[in-house]
């Protein structure tokens, strides 16, 4: 991960893109996608407990919940960044939740997914995802 | 909002939210491990946002009989009684704790979010009695909570903590407390008020106590804490499990020694507890969910496809590892094995209803 982005005590990479709902979206292959949550996410929810995923090769429009993690004082609903359908689910994650909160990043990816449309028009820069965590520290 | 004493600690240890327009601390590191303390060696938690009246006059006891559907003559001097206060639809006014100094004597403990409440409802019906109400609630309430909390309470006093569901004044840590054998977690401990009259300064005093305890071993816990541990004992929590419009006949608490259904002579919401029993339609239970999922308020109980109910508590217990929650569901599907599905964001887990709380100590 090279130079992120701190906004506070939140860490934002910089190699990969966001949604204004905190979760990132990294591209690891032609048109296949690895979708996580952001370290300030995971921050606000706090202890994670539990993920419930949809099923693999479901497939889902863009803004569609794609699946809940759940935290023990707060529910995170996971949206479709773009039309697509789920290829893998991060299985360790059944046994070790907090793995989300320990490294959101990395081991704590939530998902492997498949573009199935070009519209990228809700993916936001590092730069422009660190102004929508600053405002929202601003409002709280 | 409103703070308690002991806020300044909670502010520069804790991560404080809006408890019932009170600014107070949900957690200080981490609900799990809080939850576990309590569990397992002890913890601490500032309950002084919680309402603490004294009600006292020859016709005190008379007063609080008609209050509340618990016999209160037949509660001990020196005994702190769980029970609560109906409205004329014996809906909850609260639930709360009367602790009897003596007959004309008493302490009444409610929640938080309805201390205006019940201090107006008692003004109301105190009237042409000889009932003198006092507000105590400027002073400090801590609950020290779990299997370790006597013992080493009882190295900072010489005298003897009062047992479970007893009360009595104690010197502790060198100042003089009342000491109750309650709790809302399900272990052992007690709850530990100071009055504002009984110590010089009582910010001062009640930080320091705080802090012996915490050097003493204890965790400090939030309200986070608080919730999961009340929650996996089956305690309700006002506003979510219960609140005006939950019959008490409902709840799952009807039952002696909390309440006396045709208790003589007479308490309010007595005529609308003997009309509805035997025909109430709905009733709280505990239940666990057979698939993984975190069932939540509001989420709706699911029957034959059909809405037949509201979950109003649930988690996933941080001892166990179960998702369970309590749920009003039809009286049908009352009975422990009882099967019904949760609607959690759109999707249907099966759950059982459980023959008693998930932990018991």
């Amino acid at each position: 991960m090279s130079n992120p982005i701190k906004v506070d005590d939140y860490i934002i990479a910089t190699d990969r893109k966001y949604l204004k709902t905190h979760e990132w979206v990294k591209e690891i292959e032609d048109n296949v996608f690895l979708i996580g949550i952001s370290d300030y996410a995971q921050k606000m929810l706090h202890e994670i407990t539990y993920v419930q995923f949809e099923d693999v090769g479901e497939e889902f429009k863009k803004d569609e919940v794609i699946l809940v993690v759940e935290a023990l004082k707060a529910s995170g609903d996971i949206y479709a960044p773009f039309d697509l359908k789920l290829l893998e689910v991060n299985g360790e994650l059944e046994d070790v939740p907090e793995k989300i909160n320990e490294s959101p990043y990395d081991k704590g990816w939530l998902a492997k997914v498949e573009a199935l449309s070009d519209d990228r028009s809700a993916l936001l820069t590092p730069v422009e995802y660190a102004e929508v965590v600053k405002k929202e520290l601003e409002e709280a | 909002m409103k703070r308690t004493i002991l806020y300044d600690w909670h502010k520069k240890h804790g991560e404080l939210i809006d408890f019932n327009g009170w600014e107070m601390p949900v957690r200080y590191t981490s609900i799990n491990e809080e939850h576990l303390a309590v569990r397992n060696n002890w913890g601490i938690f500032d309950v002084s946002h919680m309402g603490r009246y004294f009600v006292s006059g020859s016709d005190a006891q008379a007063f609080l009989d008609y209050l509340v559907p618990r016999d209160i003559k037949a509660v001990k001097e020196s005994q702190a009684a769980y029970t609560f206060m109906l409205n004329e639809q014996a809906g909850f006014k609260d639930d709360l704790i009367i602790t009897k100094f003596d007959q004309d004597n008493f302490l009444v403990v409610c929640n938080a979010g309805n201390r205006e409440k019940i201090w107006n409802w008692m003004k109301q019906h105190a009237e042409n009695r000889d009932v003198t109400l006092t507000d105590k609630s400027n002073s400090v309430m801590i609950a020290a909570q779990g299997p370790n909390a006597r013992e080493t309470l009882a190295k900072i006093t010489n005298d003897e903590l009062p047992k479970r569901f007893r009360t009595g004044y104690i010197t502790l840590n060198g100042i003089k407390v009342l000491f109750s054998g309650t709790g809302y977690t399900g272990e052992d401990g007690g709850e530990i008020t100071i009055f504002a009259e009984d110590v010089d300064d009582l910010t001062k005093r009640a930080t320091e106590l705080w802090e012996k305890f915490v050097e003493l071993g204890a965790k400090p816990c939030g309200l986070g804490a608080r919730d999961t541990l009340r929650m996996e004992v089956g305690y309700p929590l006002y506003g979510n499990d219960i609140d005006e419009t939950t019959h008490v006949l409902e709840s799952g608490l009807a039952f002696k020694p909390f309440m006396v259904k045709d208790k003589e002579p007479g308490y309010i919401g007595k005529q609308a507890v003997l009309e509805k029993e035997g025909k109430i339609e709905r009733f709280r239970v505990m239940f666990k969910l057979l698939k993984r999922g975190v069932p939540r308020h509001g989420y709706k109980v699911i029957i034959d496809g059909e809405e037949k109910g509201v979950v109003t508590s649930g988690t996933m217990s941080p001892l166990t590892k179960d998702c369970f929650g309590m749920a009003y569901v039809p009286i049908s599907h009352k009975e422990p094995g009882s099967k019904f599905f949760v609607d959690i964001r759109g999707r249907l887990i099966e759950a059982e209803v459980l023959d008693g709380p998930i932990y018991k100590k």
